[in-house]
């Protein structure tokens, strides 16, 4: 039931989530950062039930730790966004089966490039400037389409995401009362909580 | 009720609609359900065969303020509808610094954090410091992921001290690990959410939260049919913890709450008197 949702404009990339963690009919907590930060200028938000989301992200965190001291010390987002994409491919087959999660990979490259990666449990990976895991699709997608146009701003990109947020607080059955919003720009990440 | 196509969301082999209507009682949209795949047996939904779907038959709750951490839990045991014991001690002192709650399954509960004491005392001989909240309660939880399709069933909360201050953890059968300011776990839990959300304050003082955590236990019991019994209550502060409370009998607790109120307790609060 988690909601993730972003969108990429032209220096910056925003990922926002909600803050809660149900169990059956209770709300165990409300404000949960489900947007992990993989580096300074790369955060992952992940949409999941349970543990998966929480051990997918450390095993992604601690893998592109690992890759980047073998390899030399960076990585771009195009690579980040293919390997978090192999660690998901890999599990498919598994004996655990795959990771129930999916996820949201935004990041600003050190030239300045933003881009936004939507990933899924199995494995797909598609490159897009504006996108939803889970039931935020079904209210946010038509929003997004109709608001994004190329080259946003900063300003008018929070302006969508708070547009967003207000969607859902209206139309979604399930109460999201707090949502976290990072946004990835060259000086780095902001996190602020709506 | 919003009918998905299972399609869409890619998740054609999760998403069982036979199942659906039996699960939710509450007739909320369901979300795709996570397949299990366990040791001995076909692939099951939602945790398996009866013998392993425990109910979490208790309420503990705790919760952070400024002085620390306060623990709560009631004492009853029940196999069905047979109450197996009304004294049973909920709150597992791992170690000087370090509590632990039961809930679910009592074995799996005691067994695994006298575990987690072992490790811990391991720890502290082997690197010369103690062990942190944060790690003793990820150490759990990478024990309970690798278990994960083997019918283990806890929901416990870690609380302690360490150098870094305070910290509670809410950790469960399915590997999530939570850190929080206010949990409750079990099936009293939503009763004794109520009264604690409307009287919880950070700063609250030590017997204000001691108050308000054998009223939030209480309330929980009298509503619950699982809960009941003694309630018990540890508060843990910079030095470690302390057993404030090691049994108030719920009953006793409920005719003095209902003379606060100027009631008898008998529950016939709505019945007209005629004289």
């Amino acid at each position: 039931m988690d909601s993730i949702f972003g969108l990429q404009g032209s220096d910056f990339v925003i990922v926002a989530c909600d803050g809660s963690i149900a169990h059956s009919i209770l709300k165990i907590k409300e404000t949960e950062d489900k947007i992990l930060k993989l580096d300074d200028h790369k955060i992952f938000g992940i949409s999941g039930e349970g543990a998966d989301r929480n051990s997918f992200g450390e095993l992604v965190h601690k893998n592109h730790c690992l890759i980047r001291y073998k390899t030399g010390g960076y990585m771009n987002l195009k690579e980040t966004a293919h390997f978090v994409r192999s660690m998901y491919a890999q599990a498919i087959r598994s004996r655990d089966g795959p990771h129930q999660c999916n996820g949201l990979l935004g990041g600003v490259d050190q030239d300045g490039t933003p881009s936004l990666y939507w990933l899924d449990y199995l494995g797909s990976l598609q490159k897009i400037t504006r996108g939803a895991q889970g039931y935020a699709n079904y209210f946010l997608l038509g929003l997004l389409d109709n608001q994004y146009k190329p080259n946003l701003t900063k300003e008018e990109g929070i302006e969508i995401i708070k547009k967003c947020i207000k969607e859902l607080q209206t139309r979604f059955l399930i109460a999201q009362n707090k949502f976290i919003v990072k946004i990835v720009t060259k000086q780095g990440i902001e996190t602020f909580t709506i | 009720m919003i009918d998905f196509d299972p399609s869409t969301f890619g998740l054609a082999h999760t998403y069982q609609k036979e199942d659906k209507d039996e699960i939710n009682t509450l007739a909320l949209p369901s979300a795709p359900q996570v397949i299990y795949r366990t040791l001995n047996g076909p692939t099951q939904i939602n945790g398996g065969n009866k013998l392993n779907n425990f109910k979490h038959g208790t309420t503990t709750l705790g919760f952070v303020f400024k002085e620390g951490i306060l623990l709560a839990v009631d004492s009853r045991a029940s196999m069905g509808s047979f109450l197996s014991s009304e004294q049973v001690r909920k709150v597992i002192e791992i170690n000087e610094y370090l509590l632990g709650t039961m809930a679910g399954g009592a074995a799996d509960c005691q067994y695994w954090l006298a575990y987690l004491a072992n490790h811990c005392r391991t720890y502290e001989l082997k690197n010369g410091s103690k062990l942190s909240v944060a790690a003793a309660s990820k150490f759990l939880q990478g024990i309970l992921i690798g278990y994960r399709n083997s019918g283990l069933s806890m929901g416990c909360m870690i609380a302690g001290t360490d150098l870094s201050g305070q910290h509670l953890y809410y950790i469960d059968n399915d590997g999530m690990r939570l850190k929080g300011d206010i949990f409750s776990v079990g099936s009293g839990s939503t009763y004794a959410y109520g009264v604690l959300d409307n009287h919880y304050r950070f700063d609250l003082s030590v017997n204000e939260a001691v108050e308000l955590a054998i009223r939030a236990i209480y309330h929980a019991t009298h509503r619950d049919t699982a809960s009941g019994g003694v309630v018990r209550v540890y508060h843990i502060h910079q030095n470690g913890w302390t057993k404030v409370h090691d049994g108030i009998d719920v009953v006793d607790l409920h005719y003095k709450f209902a003379q606060e109120k100027g009631l008898v307790g008998d529950g016939d609060e709505a019945k007209q008197r005629l004289f």
